[in-house]
């Protein structure tokens, strides 16, 4: 400070804020720059929808893009279509991916960034010379159910005889695919039609996962719909899956166990199993016959004996005779093409939508044979292991900047169609390929060679010709553009099968019993990254695991049994986060050092789970993800893996987890499930007891007292949102759906793990306990004395083996009577004649008395600038990234509250359309972002106000109840209790 | 498509009749029109392609003298049918026919003989413009101006040498008497004193008050920006567009009836018209302006969108055209345009008592030539309004969801008053229904 006076230092903090204040009062000049030609489609404010198919090499969606200004902002489904119209989490968070500030801004040969005439010079002489050798050239791609494509690559054949196509998906559905060859005759994956099934028994097939690639969500929910014939799931698995954690009832085993389950399920078929659980099973498929239907993974013969189980019991699933083109995946052409590579045999290999050097677990082996290669050329979109590898860099465009086709299920074809200029001087390896087919390279015209657009390229020409030959005669539509309106047109064609002689004994001799010391490890994909494809979307990274409730982490999950024997823990710290023990992981010669474990209730004991997907050392988000690399472990396309030693090591690893607490503590109300007997026989009070006051006298009926002025909401709307327990399956399509429509910010693992998460929707999962109130008061520990208490709950928070899991969405319950708004200082938050609890963000203070006097604890505090922020770098922090806001709604800044606004400016758009042309509002007409997600129905929107409308009747229903209503909140959100077939 | 090929067949006709004025005299025209009536034709059929001074190539030919170097008869069947005139074989309109691209001009049947003789004694008859030079007077309009501000900065400098002066001089005062305060004290009776206190506070409690007074108004007036008008790039006048020509609002801001933004028309729109006006005929100009600075505005958006008005040709140099906005709503305020455009055009109209549902909000903007913000644009000057605004109840919608509204007030009022269905009855002045 030296010569400065206190004084003197305040007069001129006092002067310089004075002017500084005075300065600022000034508004800034705004330059608007409006359209010099505008194009006809736009109009400002308003968005416009294509149809299209999203299609990274791992999902596919028959999608509509939502764009604003010529920019998509969200993914919706494509209800048009009839199949794989299932929004995941990870398609629509792949939205994300386009506007990604790291994908290449432009090809390159040698890191020297050329424009696409060298590029193209440069391959096409290359290629040449490869073919003069008679070396093999490769096009090593995921699985690409495109026709178009393949007729492409044929001429790319034609021109490059030595050309061959190799499928190499990084999760393999290879085995399944064979077993289905062998036994349907078709090397496609059977589409299983849920709608007359009764019945469904899975040995570790994750089927709303991603075993099925068309995941069977929907129709799932649509047949556990409450009544006599719902439907009843048995789950035999290791790891607790999402689909196992929707079974009504759930078989924790060990891999080999579930398979040697399964095979004696088969033998009980034929009468000569004694395995007591096995007849157990039987006897259920028999009373259901071809009303259940039998899945399997894990390896070619348990898919292959599953298959027969369903063919001989004449499953209805297997009726439509559909079959999923989607996933092609063959790992014998992926081991043959590593042989040539070995030999150096290869002169050129073309790579799109692969991954081998994160993917393949034999990196070295892979490396060296790369270096004997002539041409090596990327497709990749941005930097990734096995860029780092390659000469030529001919970055592809996003699939939002595309144009493909894909038919991914017999009978249907969709199209993709380009919804914004590419960003970067990119160019689809389609046009690529067709580019160099055609040597003569003359007619790119130089003008053109830095920028292309799709106008002048070959593929989109190519792509119509095709359909209009090929597909238009056989199709439902009459013209190229009615299929691009509609995204997906059905076909007349017909799959001819050639069925196979009885194979069976084949697999039952083949079946592996073998054992093995130590633990049975099954590698799984996460709801969130999936076979990591998206793993540098923060989105996803930050999209909690349904079952553990993680972020941005893999780990390995083991039962509390094999935890304690091998030391383990996991454990709360002082700031509420949660810690855990690390283990030295060996696998034949492979060890990873410091694998965190997580203990998992109903982890079947001996088994462990690990995640794929994580591990990347490429992708500023991804290197974020603490993770390691699953695929080290993936040998042989194996997803179950023997032999693994677990030791307990010194590192401590900080979990970043959204939810600690297991259990409801016994407070079961919250919620609620009851069981399909109960349920049927028995009245609603049995099985959803309505909440009472109690008085001294006599207990009261809630709505008689009340702190709260009631309000006439009769006139105008009256929204309450509706969420269907039985048909929730956590998958949270619902969370990205509503990270893209309200700019909810992307927080990072740091704030995760200080519980700062901005999540405006979260789905609570809660285990079920052995013991209840009831129960321990019987032992003598009652909730009335108080040194008990802590002993009892103890118990109650402890999950029990194996337990029942139930999911419950809860964003903000928009209260009628909201605590929060009676706590806030300066009315920024207020409630609405249409039942929403309004958050105006501007005049929130930040004073967060409202979050704590939030019963439902889904207030979000802002504590940073999540925006423009070098401390969240994520997309927000850079122009690229940001264009993927909703301009309908506000970027909220530091110090401010936010929460779920049941998406006011969707219902309000929907309001104002009707207003406009004076009409009446349909039912169906009003959506929240979430309700038009979910794949399931679970959660529906409507205005009660109607008393025709859909969501008067699930109101009345008698599954439908409120959340903590014994304390007066009337919340305009409402649950319908889970019934749970079991018996 | 379709207008592609209509500015191609108007190209074309421009280049017909372009080689009809080049043609050689042919016949000697004997026109007998009313010159009058004529005019009124010419305007009505023929100045979407030619221009109406008759002296500048537009999408038609500059038709001036067209009369003397064509006959009349030929002229007459050129107009009526010329593509029947060159199915015929008539080898002046074949020519100019081939030589501008094989497109011909609009037909015009319905035109009678006298119709034509009309227009083109018109076109006979008017003293072309073409070489009378507008007097450009170089007296700059801003050169006055500036001397103004000069003079004002002027005088801004010598008061305040002068107020500098002055407190030097009350410091020494001031210093001289702190030097003489101790005697001063005594002499002064304390009666003197104990008698103004009173006044003295009151002085100071009225400094206070206007103190904080001034600094509220000041607090409030913050980011208020009525009365804001700044320049633009391109002097556009909407008392020349909207008011002397009579372009409705929503012909340029075509957005306000469908988004939430009314939208800043693209220049595309303005070539509408301006493709065939390139420059300022108008009566009405400004003071210490002339028409060619508003043809040098005109050429601006040429500029712009890369039109080059000789050639008739656009190029790729585009140059956007950055606005300076005026009318800003912060990012936390949804304010939709279409609503208040479409939806509550009648009863928006009926309450701020306008006949255009835009001088709402955005005053006389027919009358200014640079746009002014007029209104407060504040939170409280919205909310006024929802609350003296009625709601159409015509409106289906409306008589929908509100049919009872009205009864369930009057109860509420127990009927006192005429109770009125307003904006902020239905919900409008709830903070959700504008801020998300």
């Amino acid at each position: 400070m030296g010569n400065t006076t206190r004084r003197e230092f305040l007069k001129w903090m006092g002067f310089g804020i004075a002017s500084a204040t005075l300065a600022s009062c000034k508004g800034p000049v705004i330059r608007s720059i409006p359209y010099l030609v505008k194009p006809e489609s736009i109009t400002p404010g308003i968005p416009v929808y294509y149809a299209s198919t999203m299609f990274d090499g791992f999902d596919l969606a028959s999608v509509l893009v939502k764009t604003r200004e010529g920019r998509p902002i969200k993914i919706e489904p494509n209800t048009e279509s009839l199949h794989f119209q299932n929004v995941s989490s990870r398609v629509q968070a792949s939205l994300l991916l386009l506007y990604e500030n790291e994908r290449l801004k432009g090809p390159s040969i040698k890191r020297q960034s050329v424009s696409w005439n060298d590029v193209d010079k440069y391959v096409i002489s290359q290629l040449k010379q490869i073919r003069k050798k008679g070396k093999k050239i490769v096009l090593l791609s995921s699985s690409f159910p495109s026709p178009s494509t393949k007729k492409l690559f044929q001429t790319f054949e034609k021109v490059y005889t030595t050309a061959s196509w190799i499928t190499y998906d990084a999760y393999s559905y290879s085995s399944a695919l064979d077993a289905t060859k062998e036994i349907l005759g078709i090397r496609a994956l059977p589409h299983y039609d849920l709608s007359q099934i009764e019945l469904i028994v899975s040995f570790d097939a994750d089927f709303l996962g991603d075993w099925s690639p068309e995941s069977l969500a929907k129709s799932y929910a649509k047949q556990k719909k409450t009544g006599a014939n719902m439907l009843r799931h048995i789950q035999v698995e290791s790891n607790m899956s999402l689909t196992g954690a929707n079974s009504d009832r759930r078989i924790p085993l060990k891999p080999s166990q579930v398979h040697h389950l399964l095979y004696e399920v088969y033998k009980a078929m034929h009468g000569d199993s004694n395995h007591y659980l096995a007849q157990k099973i039987y006897k259920e498929i028999k009373i259901k016959g071809s009303k259940a239907v039998v899945f399997a993974y894990g390896s070619k013969e348990a898919y292959a004996l599953a298959l027969l189980i369903n063919k001989k019991i004449r499953s209805h699933a297997l009726e439509k005779n559909l079959f999923l083109l989607a996933k092609e995946s063959n790992d014998l052409s992926f081991k043959k093409f590593i042989i040539d590579l070995e030999k150096g045999d290869i002169g050129a290999i073309l790579i799109n939508n692969a991954n081998p050097l994160y993917t393949y677990p034999k990196i070295k082996e892979l490396k060296n044979g790369f270096k004997n290669v002539e041409l090596t050329v990327s497709f990749s979109p941005k930097e990734d292991e096995t860029s780092d590898l390659m000469k030529v860099w001919a970055p592809t465009n996003h699939w939002l900047e595309s144009w493909g086709d894909t038919e991914p299920i017999t009978g249907m074809y969709t199209l993709m169609q380009p919804v914004i200029q590419p960003l970067f001087n990119t160019r689809q390896f389609q046009d690529s390929l067709l580019i160099w087919s055609n040597t003569k390279i003359d007619h790119i015209s130089k003008k053109n060679s830095m920028t292309y657009h799709s106008s002048n390229l070959p593929y989109y020409d190519f792509l119509k010709n095709f359909f209009k030959k090929n597909i238009l005669p056989i199709s439902s539509v009459s013209s190229f553009n009615e299929a691009l309106f509609k995204g997906c047109v059905s076909l007349y064609k017909e799959i001819k099968l050639v069925r196979n002689q009885n194979p069976t004994k084949k697999y039952l001799q083949t079946f592996d019993h073998s054992k093995k010391e130590g633990f049975e490890l099954k590698l799984y994909t996460t709801t969130a990254l999936g076979d990591g494809t998206q793993s540098n979307n923060p989105w996803l990274q930050e999209l909690p695991d349904p079952i553990t409730r993680t972020t941005w982490e893999n780990y390995i999950t083991l039962s509390s049994f094999d935890a304690k024997k091998l030391g383990i823990r996991n454990w709360h710290i002082g700031n509420g986060a949660m810690d855990g023990d690390c283990v030295y992981l060996t696998m034949g010669n492979i060890t990873f050092k410091n694998v965190p474990v997580y203990i998992q209730p109903g982890q079947a004991l001996g088994s462990i789970g690990l995640a794929l997907g994580y591990g990347h050392n490429k992708g500023k988000v991804s290197c974020q993800s603490v993770g390691i690399n699953a695929y080290y472990l993936y040998e042989n396309f194996n997803i179950l893996q023997k032999g693994i030693q677990l030791k307990k090591s010194s590192r401590i690893h900080k979990f970043s987890c959204t939810q600690l607490q297991h259990t409801m503590g016994g407070r079961n109300s919250i919620a609620r499930e009851t069981d399909l007997e109960t349920f049927l026989t028995q009245k609603k009070e049995i099985w959803n007891k309505e909440e009472k006051i109690k008085t001294y006298k006599v207990d009261i009926p809630l709505d008689k007292i009340t702190l709260w002025k009631e309000k006439d909401r009769s006139q105008g709307h009256h929204f309450q949102l509706a969420i269907d327990l039985n048909a929730c399956i956590g998958c949270g399509s619902c969370i990205i759906a509503c990270h893209a429509e309200n700019n909810v910010p992307v927080v990072g693992k740091e704030e995760i793990r200080k519980f700062r998460d901005m999540h405006w929707l979260r789905i609570d999962r809660y285990y079920s306990t052995e013991e209840s109130f009831e129960s321990m008061a019987k032992k003598g520990l009652s909730q009335k004395n108080l040194f008990y208490e802590p002993e009892m709950y103890k118990h109650l928070l402890e999950p029990e083996y194996n337990p029942k899991v139930i999911f419950q969405p809860v964003m903000c319950q928009h209260c009628n009577n909201a605590p929060c708004e009676t706590v806030c200082p300066v009315a920024a938050t207020s409630h609405g004649r249409q039942g929403q609890n309004m958050m105006a963000y501007n005049r929130c203070v930040g004073t967060r008395y409202c979050a704590n006097n939030c019963p439902y604890k889904v207030r979000r505090f802002n504590w940073f600038n999540y925006a423009e922020n070098d401390q969240f770098d994520f997309y927000m922090n850079n122009d690229i990234g940001r264009m993927v806001l909703n301009p309908d709604v506000v970027v909220r800044s530091r110090g401010v509250m936010e929460k779920c606004s049941l998406c006011i400016q969707m219902t309000q758009a929907t309001i104002a359309k009707a207003k406009k042309e004076g009409r009446k509002i349909k039912d169906g007409e009003f959506h929240t972002s979430c309700t038009k997600a979910c794949p399931t129905g679970a959660l529906s929107f409507g205005d009660i106000n109607d008393p025709k409308s859909q969501i008067v009747r699930k109101l009345e229903d008698d599954r439908s109840y409120k959340l903590l209503d014994f304390i007066g909140t009337r919340p305009n959100v409402f649950y319908q209790v889970k019934v749970r077939h079991s018996k | 498509m379709k207008s592609s090929k209509k500015k191609i067949r108007l190209f074309l006709s421009i280049g017909l009749f372009f080689s009809i004025v080049f043609q050689p005299i042919r016949a000697q025209n004997y026109i007998n029109g009313n010159v009058e009536k004529g005019a009124s034709l010419f305007k009505t059929n023929c100045t979407s392609c030619h221009s109406p001074d008759l002296t500048k190539k537009l999408i038609g030919p500059a038709l001036y003298g067209v009369t003397n170097k064509r006959n009349s008869e030929w002229l007459h069947k050129w107009i009526k049918n010329n593509k029947d005139l060159i199915k015929r074989g008539d080898k002046d309109a074949i020519s100019i026919y081939k030589e501008y691209g094989k497109i011909d001009m609009n037909p015009f049947p319905q035109l009678s003989d006298k119709d034509i003789d009309d227009i083109l004694s018109f076109i006979k008859n008017t003293p072309s413009h073409h070489k009378e030079k507008l007097s450009v007077e170089k007296t700059s309009e801003i050169q006055p101006r500036e001397t103004l501000i000069r003079l004002v900065i002027l005088g801004f400098s010598v008061l305040s040498v002068i107020l500098l002066l002055l407190l030097l001089r009350i410091y020494t005062l001031v210093r001289i008497i702190d030097e003489e305060s101790h005697d001063r004290k005594k002499k002064i009776p304390i009666g003197i004193l104990e008698k103004y206190r009173f006044i003295g506070y009151i002085l100071i409690g009225v400094f206070f008050l206007s103190s904080i007074f001034v600094i509220w108004d000041f607090l409030m007036n913050i980011d208020v920006n009525k009365g804001y008008q700044p320049n633009q790039p391109i002097y556009f006048s909407h008392k020349i567009h909207s008011n002397i020509n009579q372009i409705d609002c929503q012909y340029c801001h075509s957005s306000a009836k469908y988004g939430k933004v009314s939208g800043i028309p693209s220049a595309n729109i303005c070539m509408n018209c301006h493709v065939s006006i390139t420059e300022y005929n108008g009566d009405y100009i400004e003071n210490g302006k002339d028409k060619i600075f508003y043809t040098k505005e005109i050429q601006k958006i040429y500029k712009a969108i890369g039109w080059d008005p000789n050639t008739r040709t656009y190029s790729n140099e585009t140059h956007p055209i950055k606005w300076i906005r005026i009318h800003n709503m912060p990012d936390f305020v949804y304010f939709d345009h279409s609503q208040h455009v479409v939806a509550g055009e009648e009863t928006i109209k009926k309450s701020q008592n306008v006949d255009v549902v835009c001088k709402a909000c955005h005053g006389e903007v027919q009358d200014m030539d640079k746009v002014k913000m007029v209104n407060d644009f504040t939170m409280g000057w919205c909310i006024n309004c929802h609350r003296t605004t009625e709601v159409n109840m015509d409106n289906k919608y409306y008589v929908e969801y509100f049919n009872k509204l009205h009864e369930k007030l009057k109860k509420q009022y127990n009927g006192k008053n005429p109770v009125k269905v307003t904006v902020d009855s239905v919900g409008g002045i709830e903070c959700g229904k504008c801020h998300y």
